[in-house]
């Protein structure tokens, strides 16, 4: 009853913002969308380096997390010096986001080589190397009269580890990762539906802008999906004060059915207390996701926090999670802490490291824990193309070690990244 | 979980967007009050999702049969002992013995009933392990706690007449469980010594000696033939119906004119991955039925008896053969790169044959294609006898009988991890671990076998009363009529007969 409350009470939130934003903006004579999508400027936008003469010019053309409405200047060419966006996280898929025009179509590659090397007890150690793919994205995206469509196919192996059976084999094979509808109801609340990215993983993803080098820990823990089938509203908050969201979902992620009639709502807000001044990419996230998975309705609720800093040149975070109820266990406890910086200390050159801590069950003893840190160094040889050098290390708790065989181990990688 | 059926009527204010939002959390159900039931469920569900949704009623079979008795359930719960062993939601996986890097061939569901005696081509009988439908690559220790739970079982479940021998019995759990790993032990080392395989061809054991005797019995009289088929004039044909009178969820049944007409094809490229196929003629295919009622965990996937000419057009020489749809491993993708055979039937076979002694152990097993279906075919005979729970009784039903029976099992599981190409090495890199602390080793997994067991026999419980709840014989997953198998499969599938009802208390 307690979690159904807040649910409501979020949803309520979010629902009277949106529309108290809405009247603000038009007491400011913001323009209405019809106007907006015909070339004028929306509501008041984040602010963005394009308006702040201290930042590149071109740094209003990186694409955020969600549309952010165009101004009526020409959007200056980009160039492979740009610089992130500030105060705001990239899109969790980046594919078609780039460029102008109603209807974009675009993809977005990682081509990988990998070496890893497992050490198990007794100093017994084997290894494995391998060319991948692990994105491939081919995305269509448009835009009218306030509507916006989004479809993101993705390329994943058609069996799981440790399986044999699968399309021809194991092929690569596409699945949909994306594919919503939404509408912005009024300028800063848009709603959204169909299989849509989440807040808590994109939002960390595209505030790192490292995706590449390794998706965030709470989804390689398998805590938090990128993405679900369900419905979102999203609210950005006026003067660049961050943005408000809640959603429902199915809660089993977007790669697999529903399994039970139990719903997982997510709300989330990430707020910048400074919004005009050198203090502006400081922000405070929070989420809160209230949900089952499976068919016994295994709980699968999670609070995270944190701190995220969303400059052009350095980017980072600290965040912490608890969850309660992991894969089909409802009462187990798990705890996860990560830190990430990403710096660009001249343009083109991307340095990123990241410390993950993941406690598997807070409730037993001995604990099982890993504990990931991982450095990559990047080179962005074009606007479209970076490429990277990652190397991470894994280092697990005796219990974690015995229940994940493989889990202490190093691994080398070698990374390039296309995106249009 | 967050929804209820009831809860607070939302503001009208939240407009379409609240309408959207209690819509999405309407309808919701609370999930069981014991965890570890709503654990079990789910993770059975989880695994066994496609054969849910296209083939309920086999599916219904086998939760029915591992509903009925504890050994079975156990036989049936892979996926459960997997989630116990990896998520952290037990300490099954705890150990200081353990060693996840090198992977060792593994058996995958190494309980006592997986083992029997197989005959080989030259005609001499072992006692081998006989079920590889799990095997694959997997730390050591999964396989010995597999058997060391399965002992457990099996001293719990023994002498089921006899109330006082029972109790004798698992008295003497710890000690039955602990003789497994004690020849598991020595025959680590002796593998680690560069000692030569023992191939287990007799024994003094009560147990393994009347698998032997009895095998060697039936398989003289071709009892299988006499049992499974008819003989009209001097032409032998399979029998259909119920084929046991004490079973009647056993069942052969006609196949459809295509799946009959595939089983040629399917039969000659199981003849060519023998270890020495027999002349093509040998296995001309006579007859052929749908098979219900065999297995546990197998219960729901496509099962074929043929019958084919053997040697001669004798019908005495006939043979009969069992194809056997194959699934992926559920216990593969630990290490890069995840999985380690090109296809599921060689996974299988290929496993086998490194698994025994020799590996033209089994002569005839070998694996296929049918109708597109990964299968594997082995010889159907009354001569490869099983060892059996339900027969742990009388003589055989002793603590020292099940003693011995460890001391022999566990010897073959060290065998098979120590064989193949870099066993040698697996041996010494176990037994580096096992020599730590030799004596705390045993009762480390004799301690483990014993706990586990237990939880095993809550875990039956909660089992049967979750099968009782609605959808409970379809572990909760909905309905949907689009799951329904194609109807080419549906047919090859069949109708199995209507599963018994539950029993009311395990």
């Amino acid at each position: 009853m307690i979690r159904l409350s807040l649910a409501s009470a979020l949803a309520l939130f979010v629902f009277v913002l949106g529309a108290r934003a809405a009247a603000a903006a038009d007491d400011g004579n913001a323009p209405s969308s019809a106007t907006r999508l015909a070339g004028d400027a929306g509501p008041e936008p984040p602010v963005t380096a394009a308006t702040e003469p201290t930042q590149p010019a071109a740094e209003a053309t990186q694409p955020a997390a969600e549309p952010v409405p165009r101004t009526a200047e020409p959007a200056p060419r980009p160039t492979a010096e740009d610089g992130a966006p500030i105060g705001h996280a990239a899109p969790p898929t980046e594919a078609a986001t780039h460029g102008a025009g109603p209807v974009r179509a675009g993809l977005e590659v990682f081509a990988q080589y990998s070496y890893r090397n497992l050490v198990g007890p007794g100093n017994n150690q084997t290894w494995f190397h391998a060319f991948d793919v692990p994105r491939a994205h081919a995305a269509l995206e448009g835009e009218l009269d306030g509507a916006r469509g989004r479809v993101v196919l993705e390329a994943t192996r058609s069996a799981s580890e440790g399986s044999l059976l699968g399309v021809a084999g194991d092929s690569l094979v596409l699945r949909i990762r994306e594919a919503y509808g939404a509408y912005r109801v009024v300028a800063p609340l848009e709603l959204s539906a169909g299989v849509i990215p989440t807040l808590t993983v994109p939002n960390l993803d595209g505030t790192w802008m490292l995706r590449p080098v390794a998706p965030s820990a709470l989804e390689a823990s398998g805590l938090m999906s990128a993405a679900d089938l369900g419905a979102k509203a999203r609210v950005d908050l006026p003067r660049g004060f961050g943005w408000l969201a809640a959603a429902a979902y199915n809660g089993d992620g977007y790669t697999n059915r529903e399994l039970n009639r139990g719903k997982t709502f997510e709300g989330a807000a990430e707020v910048h207390p400074l919004p005009n001044g050198a203090l502006r990419p400081l922000g405070v996230f929070g989420s809160y996701v209230a949900g089952s998975t499976g068919t016994s309705l295994a709980r699968a609720d999670r609070v995270t926090g944190g701190l995220v800093w969303q400059g052009s040149r350095v980017r980072g975070g600290a965040y912490f999670t608890h969850a309660w109820g992991v894969a089909q266990l409802g009462t187990q406890r798990a705890m996860l802490a990560s830190a990430f910086v990403r710096v660009e200390p001249v343009p083109r050159l991307l340095l990123g490291a990241r410390a993950d801590h993941t406690i598997r069950d807070s409730a037993v003893s001995p604990t099982g824990a890993f504990t990931t840190v991982l450095g990559s160094v990047g080179y962005r040889v074009a606007l479209p193309v970076e490429t990277f050098l990652a190397l991470s290390r894994s280092i697990p708790t005796a219990r974690a070690q015995s229940e994940v065989p493989g889990s202490n181990a190093w691994e080398l990688r070698a990374i390039v990244r296309v995106v249009f | 979980m967050l929804g209820r059926r009831h809860g607070p009527p939302l503001p009208a204010a939240l407009g379409a967007f609240g309408s959207v939002i209690a819509g999405a959390l309407a309808g919701c159900e609370p999930s069981p009050a014991d965890a570890r039931e709503a654990q079990i469920v789910a993770v059975l569900a989880a695994a066994d999702e496609p054969y849910i949704r296209a083939r309920p009623a086999l599916s219904a079979g086998k939760y029915t049969r591992m509903a009925q008795g504890l050994f079975d359930f156990y036989r049936g719960t892979v996926p459960l002992f997997r989630s116990d062993m990896r998520t952290g939601s037990t300490t099954l996986a705890v150990s200081r013995f353990d060693l996840d890097v090198p992977l060792v061939p593994s058996i995958g569901d190494p309980h006592p009933e997986n083992f029997g005696a197989l005959r080989a081509l030259d005609g001499t009988l072992a006692i081998e392990p006989n079920d590889f439908d799990t095997a694959d690559l997997a730390p050591y220790l999964w396989d010995v706690r597999r058997l060391a739970v399965g002992l457990a079982l099996a001293a719990l479940t023994s002498n089921p007449d006899d109330a006082e021998a029972r109790r004798n019995v698992v008295d003497a759990r710890r000690a039955i469980v602990r003789s497994a790993v004690v020849g598991y032990r020595a025959s680590v080392e002796a593998a680690a010594r560069g000692e030569a395989p023992v191939r287990v061809t007799e024994s003094t054991n009560p147990i393994l000696a009347s698998v032997i005797r009895r095998s060697e019995r039936d398989h003289a009289r071709r009892r299988e033939l006499t049992e499974l088929t008819v003989l009209d004039g001097d032409r032998r044909a399979l029998r259909r119906g119920p084929i046991d009178p004490e079973d009647p969820q056993r069942v052969y049944a006609d196949l459809p004119p295509f799946a009959l007409a595939a089983l040629p094809e399917a039969i000659e490229r199981w003849r060519r991955t023998l270890v020495a196929p027999p002349p093509p003629e040998h296995v001309r295919l006579l007859d052929a039925a749908r098979v219900f009622g065999s297995g546990v965990a197998s219960w729901p996937r496509a099962r074929v008896i043929l019958l084919v000419r053997g040697p001669s057009d004798d019908p005495d020489d006939d043979l009969l053969l069992e194809l056997k749809e194959l699934g992926d491993s559920m216990i593969g993708g630990l290490l890069p790169p995840g999985v380690h055979r090109d296809n599921v039937g060689e996974r299988v076979v290929r496993s086998a044959r490194l698994a025994w002694a020799r590996p033209d152990a089994e002569p005839f097993w070998g694996w296929t294609t049918w109708l597109g279906l990964p299968c594997q075919i082995r010889l159907e005979s009354e001569g490869h006898k099983g060892v059996r729970a339900a027969r742990m009784e009388g003589e055989e039903g002793t603590a020292d009988a099940l003693t011995k029976l460890g001391v022999v099992l566990g010897g073959v599981v060290a065998r098979v991890h120590a064989s193949g190409p870099g066993g040698a090495e697996n041996a010494r890199a176990i037994y580096a671990r096992i020599a730590t602390d030799p004596e705390g080793f045993l009762d480390e997994q004799a301690d483990v076998g014993v706990a586990y067991a237990e939880l095993v026999v809550a875990d039956h419980a909660r089992f049967a009363r979750a099968l009782r709840r609605p959808d409970g014989l379809r572990l909760g997953i909905p309905f949907d009529r689009n799951d329904s198998a194609r109807p080419d499969v549906a047919a090859v599938l069949g109708v199995p007969p209507a599963p018994p009802p539950l029993p009311s208390s395990p």
